[in-house]
C-alpha cells in the first residue's frame, strides 16, 4: 500500500467531552462496526474506564474511508499519562481536538492541544455536542482560537450522539491530515506507543511503523534494552484483532512476540531488526518514574497473598505502576506502590479492590524527595525513615509541578488563595474568553497529592479544571517531623513536610491520635519534634477507673472472657513502650483522611 | 489465653485438683425476687406466678442426682432473694439442703436477703437452721436512689430488717450498698457510709453501679435516657469508700468488700483463691476438678433438664494448667491478700515468673502492683484492676 493512501489520526479531548462516542460514530459511519453490534464505547475495554469516562489503554482501529486506510489511534485522556499521550501522538499525523460546546475549553483540552502542536500534528478543531441546549459554539470557537492561534471561523461541528456532522469530519481527515512519510524500503523502524497484557497471548505491543515493515517470523530488537525477540504475529484492529502478514511503513498495528511480562516493553521504545546497528532510536524516549507513592495493605493479614497476586496481575497490564513489598509495624505486611500521578493511583486502587476482592488499607499518598548529601551524592527518598542524618544533608528538594487551571474569571481570587495556601506561586494568567481564564501556577507536588483537585473544584464552584506537568525538583525548606509517643519515636507516624506548616501538621497529627488512641493506665505524652526540638505536645489522660465491681463464682468465666477480649484488642495494637496504639490511630495519620476529603 | 486446650493438659488440671482433695464449697441458687431490679443481671425472676414448688423439687432432684459435697467448708444461699418465699417454704428447702450435708456449727452459712421481704419469722427460721451470716441488700439509705434502682423497700425498712437480724441472733450481718447511681452526690454517699458504719455491721460490700448488657439500665443508657455519673465523681466515691471504711476498721480485703479482720466472707474468698465449689440451681456455676460447669438459666428448661438427665449442665469449660494459673493470678489480684506466685507454680507445675516477669516489671514500674512476698495491687492499682488483670490473661 502506498503511503499516500494512509492516514493516522487521534482524537484528543477533555474527559467527558465525547471522545469515545465520536470514535464509535466514526467506526459506525465507515462500516467497521454495524449498528447491530454497535456497543457503546468500543474502544474502551475496561469497565472502570467506561465508568469513569477515562480511556486508560490506548488502542488503534483501522477503518476504510473512500479508497484510503485510516487508523484511529486512541490516546489516554489524563494528565498522569502525559508521556503516553505524547508517544501516541507521535504515531499520528493529525488530531481531532474535540471540545464540548457546552463546557468549553478545559485544562486538558489545552494540555493536549499543546502536546499535539509539539508533535507537529495537523490539528482539526471539532465542536461537539451541538445538540445540547446549552451549546455555545461561537464562544467555544473563540476560546479554541485563542488557545491555538487560529481562525475561529468555519470550525467543524458535530453531534457524536446523533451522528450529525460525522461525514464532514471524515472528509476533513482525508483532506487535512497529511499522509505519513517514511521509507518502505529501509530496515524496519517502529515506535512502541502502547502495550497491553492478554491472559492468552501474553504481551501485545502496539506499534507505528515509520520505515520498512514488520513481518511475522522476523527477529527484532528493542533498542532501549537491546533485547531480541521473534515476531510471532502481527496484525491490525478492525476493530477486533486481525492477523496480517505485515505492518507496512506508515501504518499502525500490533505485534505479538514471546514476551511474558510488560517489564521489558517500554513505551516510546524503538523496534529495529535484530543484528542491525544503523537504525536510530526514535527521539523522545523516557522511562517514566513514579512520582506519587502510597502504601497498600490488606485489611486483614491473611489476605496478603491474595493482594500480592492481584498487584502482580495489575502490573502485567501497567508497567508504569511499580510496587515492592514492605512491612509496616503499624499495618503489617503490604506493598509500597508508585504511580505516575494521582489519577493513576486512584484507578489502580479501585481496580485492586474490585479485582482482588480484598479490602485494602491505603496510606496517605506522598512524593519522592531528592536529597543532595554533603558528599555530593544525590539520593531519592520515599519515606521519612530513609532520610539521611540531617548533618549529612546539604539540600532537600521536592518535586514541583506547573499546574494550569481553567476557570471562570471570578474564581481566580479563591484559586489564588488556595495556591498560596499550598505554597504555590503565580506564573501567568491568560484570558481565553470573557468566561474563561487560564491560571498557571507552580505548586509543590506534595501539596497537591492529598485533596487539591477537590479544593480546585470547590474554589471554582465545580467549573474549574486542572492539568499539570512535572517541572522538576526544587530546593525547599523541608523538615522531618518526628512523632513521639510516650517519648519514643514512632517512625511510621513521622512525616516529611515544609517547615512553614510543620507546626500545623504536627498539631493535626497529635489531634488525630488523641481521638484514636484509647486512654490507658498511664498518661500518654504525644509530641512532635523537628530534630530535638519539641514543637507540639499534648497528652492522653490516664484511665481513671477501670474495675469490675462484682466477681464471684458465677462471674469468673464471663469476666475472663471480657479480659481476654480486652487483651485481644490490645494484641492487635502496636506496642510503643508502655503504650498500645490501635491501627485506627495509624490510619488517622497515614490514611486517606476521609474527613479532609469531604471538605 | 490460648485457644488450644490439650486433652492431656486438661486431665492434668483435673488431677491437680483431685490431688488437693479440697472439699468444694456449696452454693445454692434461689432465682426468685419480689421484682426484677432494672440494673440486675443475675439469673432471677419475679416470683409472682412462678412454680416455686416445682423449682424446689427440681433443685432437690439435682442435688440427689449430682451429689452434694458432704462436708463443704462454706455454704452460701444466693439469688435472687432466697428469703422471698413463705417461712414454711424457706424452712422446707433449708432442711432439704442441710439434710444432705454433715452438720457443722462452725461452718460459715450465708443467706442473702432483702429488707423488703424479710420478716422476724423468716429470721427465726434462718437462726434455727444455723445460718451464721445474713447478707442484706440495703443498697442505699436514700429513698430517691432506691427508687432509681427500682427497689421495693424504703430506707426505714433497712433499719427494721437490720434490727430484727440482730435481735434474732444472726451472728454476722453484712450490708450491700451501691454507689455511683445516676444523680448521686459525693455527700450522699459519704452520709450513707457514715450511717452504715454507725450501725457496726460485721461486713460491708460496696459496689459501683455497672451497666450490664441485657439489663434495663444498659438499654436506657444506650438510648440516651440515662447517664452514668461523671468518671471523676465515681473515682472520688471509690476512694472515699476505702478511706472512710478503713478508718472505721473495715479493711478492704477485695475490691468491693470490707470487713474487720476475721469477718471476711470465707465463701467468697474461696472464689478469689481459686478453690473448688459446687453450685446447684438454675444458672448456678460449679468449679470442680479444674472444670467449670454452668447450669441452664431458664426455670422451665432447668426443671426439664434435671428431670430428664438428673443435671442441667449446659456448658463445660476445662482449663489448661496455664489458663488455670492465669485465672488464679487474676482472681487473687482482686484481694488485699494478693497472690503467691510460688503457690500457683506449685499447684499447676508451671513457672508463672517465666510467663509474667515482663508484665510484672512493667506494672511494678508503673506503681500499679507490688511484688514482694506476694503479688498485690498497689494503691493506684485498685481502681485500674481490670486493665491490670488483662495483662495476665
Amino acid at each position: 500500500m502506498r503511503l499516500s493512501h494512509l492516514r493516522n489520526f487521534c482524537i484528543i479531548a477533555h474527559v467527558d467531552h465525547g471522545k469515545s462516542t465520536l470514535a464509535d460514530r466514526l467506526l459506525l459511519a465507515t462500516g467497521v462496526v454495524t449498528e447491530r453490534d454497535f456497543r457503546n464505547q468500543v474502544l474502551d475495554t475496561m469497565d472502570l474506564e467506561r465508568e469513569r469516562g477515562i480511556t486508560i489503554k490506548a488502542s488503534a482501529v483501522q477503518m476504510p474511508v473512500q479508497d484510503l486506510t485510516v487508523n484511529l489511534i486512541d490516546t489516554p485522556g489524563h494528565v498522569d499519562f502525559n508521556y503516553e499521550v505524547s508517544r501516541a501522538l507521535h504515531a499520528c499525523e493529525g488530531a481531532l481536538l474535540l471540545v464540548d460546546c457546552a463546557q468549553g475549553v478545559q485544562a486538558q483540552t489545552v494540555a493536549n492541544a499543546y502536546l499535539a502542536v509539539e508533535a507537529n500534528l495537523e490539528i482539526i478543531p471539532v465542536l461537539n455536542k451541538i445538540d445540547l441546549p446549552g451549546a455555545r459554539p461561537d464562544v467555544v470557537a473563540e476560546e479554541l482560537a485563542a488557545v491555538l492561534g487560529i481562525d475561529p471561523v468555519g470550525m467543524l461541528t458535530v453531534s457524536a450522539k446523533t451522528g450529525e456532522g460525522v461525514s464532514e469530519i471524515l472528509q476533513a481527515i482525508v483532506d487535512q491530515v497529511p499522509p505519513p512519510e517514511g521509507d518502505p524500503e529501509a530496515p524496519v523502524r517502529a515506535l512502541i506507543y502502547d502495550a497491553t497484557y492478554d491472559d492468552y497471548r501474553g504481551v501485545i505491543v502496539y506499534v507505528r511503523v515509520l520505515d520498512g515493515e514488520l513481518k511475522r517470523g522476523m527477529k527484532i530488537k528493542f533498542l532501549s534494552s537491546g533485547r531480541e525477540y521473534d515476531v510471532n504475529e502481527v496484525g491490525a484492529f478492525k476493530p477486533l484483532m486481525q492477523k496480517a502478514d505485515r505492518i507496512e511503513a506508515g501504518s499502525v498495528g500490533y505485534v505479538v512476540a514471546a514476551l511474558k511480562t510488560l517489564d521489558h516493553v517500554k513505551i516510546g521504545d524503538t523496534i529495529a531488526p535484530a543484528k542491525n546497528e544503523t537504525v536510530e532510536m526514535i527521539p523522545g524516549f523516557e522511562d517514566p518514574k513514579p512520582l506519587v507513592f502510597c502504601g497498600i495493605y490488606p485489611s486483614s493479614s491473611q489476605d496478603f497473598d491474595e493482594l500480592r497476586k492481584s498487584i502482580e496481575k495489575l502490573q502485567l497490564n501497567d508497567a508504569s505502576f511499580t510496587f515492592h513489598p514492605e512491612s509496616s509495624e503499624a499495618l503489617g505486611f503490604g506493598f509500597r506502590c508508585g504511580f505516575l500521578g494521582l489519577l493513576h493511583m486512584e484507578v489502580i486502587q479501585e481496580r485492586l479492590e474490585r479485582e482482588a476482592g480484598v479490602e485494602i488499607i491505603q496510606t496517605a499518598p506522598n512524593v519522592t524527595y531528592e536529597v543532595k548529601k554533603t558528599n555530593g551524592d544525590i539520593i531519592m527518598v520515599e519515606r521519612p525513615a530513609e532520610l539521611p542524618d540531617p548533618a549529612h544533608i546539604d539540600e532537600l528538594r521536592e518535586p514541583t509541578v506547573r499546574a494550569s487551571m481553567i476557570t471562570p474569571p471570578e474564581s481566580i481570587g479563591p484559586l489564588m488563595t488556595l495556591v498560596n495556601d499550598r505554597r504555590g506561586s503565580f506564573v501567568r494568567q491568560e484570558y481565553l474568553s470573557q468566561t474563561r481564564t487560564i491560571l498557571v501556577c507552580d505548586i509543590p507536588l506534595a501539596e497537591m497529592v492529598f485533596d487539591f483537585y477537590d479544593l480546585v473544584k470547590s474554589a471554582t464552584r465545580g467549573y474549574g479544571t486542572m492539568d499539570y506537568e512535572l517541572t522538576g525538583f526544587v530546593k525547599a525548606d523541608l523538615v522531618k517531623l518526628r512523632l513521639l509517643v510516650g517519648g519514643t519515636e514512632v517512625d511510621a507516624l513521622s512525616v516529611i513536610c515544609h517547615r512553614s506548616i510543620a507546626q500545623r501538621r504536627g498539631r493535626e497529627i497529635i489531634r488525630a491520635l488523641q481521638k484514636t488512641i484509647p486512654r490507658q493506665m498511664f498518661e500518654i505524652a504525644l509530641q512532635t519534634a523537628i530534630g530535638g526540638k519539641i514543637i507540639a505536645r499534648e497528652s492522653i489522660r490516664a484511665l481513671r477507673k477501670n474495675v469490675t465491681a462484682k466477681c464471684y463464682g458465677g462471674d469468673v468465666t464471663r469476666k475472663r472472657k471480657l479480659l481476654e477480649k480486652q487483651k485481644a484488642g490490645k494484641k492487635r495494637m502496636r506496642q510503643v513502650g508502655n503504650v498500645s496504639i490501635p491501627q485506627e490511630a495509624f490510619l488517622s495519620v497515614l490514611g486517606r483522611g476521609e474527613e479532609k476529603k469531604k471538605k | 489465653m490460648t485457644p488450644r486446650r490439650l486433652d492431656n493438659d486438661r486431665s492434668a488440671v483435673a488431677a491437680i485438683h483431685r490431688q488437693q482433695q479440697a472439699e468444694p464449697s456449696l452454693y445454692v441458687h434461689i432465682p426468685f425476687c419480689e421484682t426484677k431490679c432494672p440494673y440486675c443481671d443475675f439469673n432471677s425472676y419475679r416470683v409472682a406466678g412462678r412454680d416455686v414448688d416445682g423449682y424446689l423439687s427440681a433443685l432437690a432432684r439435682e442435688m440427689d442426682q449430682r451429689g452434694v459435697p458432704r462436708n463443704p467448708p462454706t455454704l452460701f444461699l444466693g439469688g435472687g432473694t432466697p428469703t422471698v418465699v413463705e417461712p414454711d417454704t424457706l424452712a422446707r428447702y433449708l432442711d432439704d439442703i442441710l439434710g444432705r450435708i454433715q452438720p457443722d456449727p462452725t461452718r460459715e452459712f450465708t443467706v442473702e436477703a432483702n429488707p423488703g421481704s424479710l420478716t422476724r419469722e423468716k429470721i427465726a427460721v434462718l437462726k434455727e437452721r444455723g445460718v451464721t451470716r445474713l447478707s442484706l441488700g440495703a443498697q442505699s439509705f436514700f429513698d430517691h436512689h432506691l427508687a432509681t434502682l427500682g427497689r421495693v423497700h424504703a430506707a426505714r425498712d433497712i433499719e427494721e430488717a437490720y434490727a430484727w437480724a440482730r435481735d434474732g441472733g444472726i451472728p454476722e450481718v453484712n450490708l450491700d450498698f451501691i454507689y455511683a447511681v445516676p444523680k448521686m452526690t459525693l455527700r450522699e454517699w459519704n452520709e450513707t457510709l457514715a450511717r452504715a458504719v454507725s450501725w457496726a455491721p460485721d461486713h460491708l460490700s460496696c459496689y459501683a453501679l455497672t451497666f450490664e448488657p441485657g439489663t434495663e439500665f444498659f438499654t436506657k443508657r444506650r438510648a440516651g435516657r440515662m447517664r452514668s455519673i461523671d468518671e471523676g465523681l465515681e473515682l472520688a466515691m471509690f476512694r472515699l469508700t476505702h478511706r472512710r471504711l478503713d478508718h472505721a476498721g473495715y479493711k478492704r480485703y477485695e475490691i468491693s468488700n470490707f470487713a474487720p479482720a476475721g469477718y471476711e466472707c470465707k465463701h467468697n474468698l474461696g472464689y478469689w483463691r481459686n478453690r473448688p465449689y459446687a453450685g446447684f440451681g438454675a444458672g448456678a456455676v460449679s468449679y470442680l476438678d479444674g472444670e467449670r460447669l454452668s447450669n441452664e438459666r431458664g426455670l422451665a428448661r432447668y426443671a426439664t433438664s434435671v428431670g430428664e438427665h438428673g443435671h442441667a449442665v449446659v456448658e463445660r469449660e476445662a482449663l489448661t494448667t496455664e489458663d488455670a494459673a492465669r485465672e488464679m493470678v487474676v482472681l487473687g489480684l482482686r484481694t488485699q491478700h494478693g497472690v503467691d506466685l510460688a503457690e500457683v507454680d506449685a499447684r499447676y507445675g508451671i513457672s508463672t515468673r517465666a510467663l509474667f516477669q515482663q508484665t510484672i516489671d512493667k506494672l511494678v514500674a508503673g506503681d500499679l502492683i507490688t511484688d514482694t512476698d506476694r503479688l498485690r495491687l498497689a494503691r493506684r492499682g485498685w481502681r485500674l484492676a481490670d486493665g491490670i488483670s488483662a495483662e495476665f490473661v
